[in-house]
């Protein structure tokens, strides 16, 4: 089994606060942890661009979790901008949302996402979903290996 | 009242043993009903899948919540059946895993690259091999949403238990 390395895409500071210490239980999953506030600034940071630009190497992750309703840039034009990319289309995505709608699981499906979670509605929900998620992600899946 | 259904995975792989062997894993699942099918090839894949678009859910049709592709098989590949699925609109939304024997990095990347929502490399033994697709079907029944019909029963019965919990502690 291998750690992986992940970045949680949320605009909700108070989503990312639970994910964050949601991800303390699952260290045995987790190797590293970042946090993008919505979908430009995870481009940026996964191009080293913008405020990342002198930040060094760039590490892409094993996994994204990405929200759904983001102020700037989308859910779904993020997952179509990853998609679109030669660098970042072999990025399993998990989108996290409030509400799944048929039509938008499937929109997401369709944009290549690998799963479509329901944000549960307390700290226990939330730490059981990222046990299980993170569980599943280092060792029932393979997931592209990176370098660093 | 909670209306269970079963979750349906269909399966491309050429290997008869194989073929036992993951249907034999998912039956012992137990908690929530898996309906199996398996085809040989991709290219009865994509005439199963077509099929299955065109009938209606009533008449037990439909299609799988889930496909899994071998990368090897014969007429048609893993990789060209993925390619496939995710051309067709009236299927691109299924989640396709693909499962291979190598863990050949390229094959990796290639399988997320075109739209896979997994890629599972086939461990050795029978007991490793249960182990993974049993987590498989955890995933894919009580963790994340699938695009046909949404849950199955799994989380379905978590809900209820949760509204009955919420009910007694009116009364």
């Amino acid at each position: 089994m291998k750690r992986i390395a992940i970045i949680m895409v949320d605009d909700d500071e108070d989503d990312r606060m639970l994910f964050e210490d949601a991800v303390q239980a699952s260290k045995e999953n987790i190797k590293d942890t970042q946090f993008s506030i919505d979908g430009v600034d995870l481009l940026e940071r996964l191009r080293g661009e913008g405020a990342y630009a002198d930040k060094g190497d760039v590490k892409l992750p094993d996994l994204i979790i990405l929200d759904l309703n983001m102020p700037r840039m989308n859910g779904y034009e993020v997952l179509e901008e990853l998609g679109n990319d030669k660098l970042f289309d072999n990025i399993p995505v998990v989108v996290m949302s409030t509400s799944g709608a048929e039509c938008d699981v499937q929109r997401c499906y369709s944009l290549g996402a690998s799963g479509f979670i329901i944000k549960p509605d307390s700290y226990e929900g939330v730490v059981e979903t990222v046990k299980s998620l993170t569980e599943y992600w280092s060792t029932t899946m393979t997931v592209p290996a990176r370098t660093a | 009242m909670v209306v269970s259904r079963t979750f349906k995975v269909l399966i491309a792989e050429d290997d008869l043993e194989d073929q036992m062997l993951t249907g034999d894993a998912f039956e012992n699942e137990g908690k929530i009903t898996i309906q199996v099918e398996f085809v040989l090839d991709g290219v009865e894949l994509m005439q199963r899948l077509d099929e299955m678009a065109l009938t209606p859910v009533e008449d037990e049709g439909g299609l799988p919540d889930l496909v899994i592709v071998d990368l090897k098989m014969p007429r048609m590949g893993g990789f060209e059946a993925l390619q496939a699925i995710k051309l067709d609109k009236r299927i691109r939304m299924l989640p396709v895993i693909v499962m291979s024997v190598s863990n050949a990095p390229e094959n990796i990347e290639e399988a997320f690259d075109q739209g896979a929502s997994g890629f599972i490399c086939k461990p050795v033994t029978y007991e490793e091999l249960k182990e993974k697709l049993f987590d498989l079907a955890h995933y894919w029944t009580n963790v994340t949403m699938l695009p046909i019909r949404g849950k199955v029963a799994g989380s379905d019965h978590v809900v209820e238990s949760r509204a009955i919990l919420r009910n007694l502690a009116r009364n």
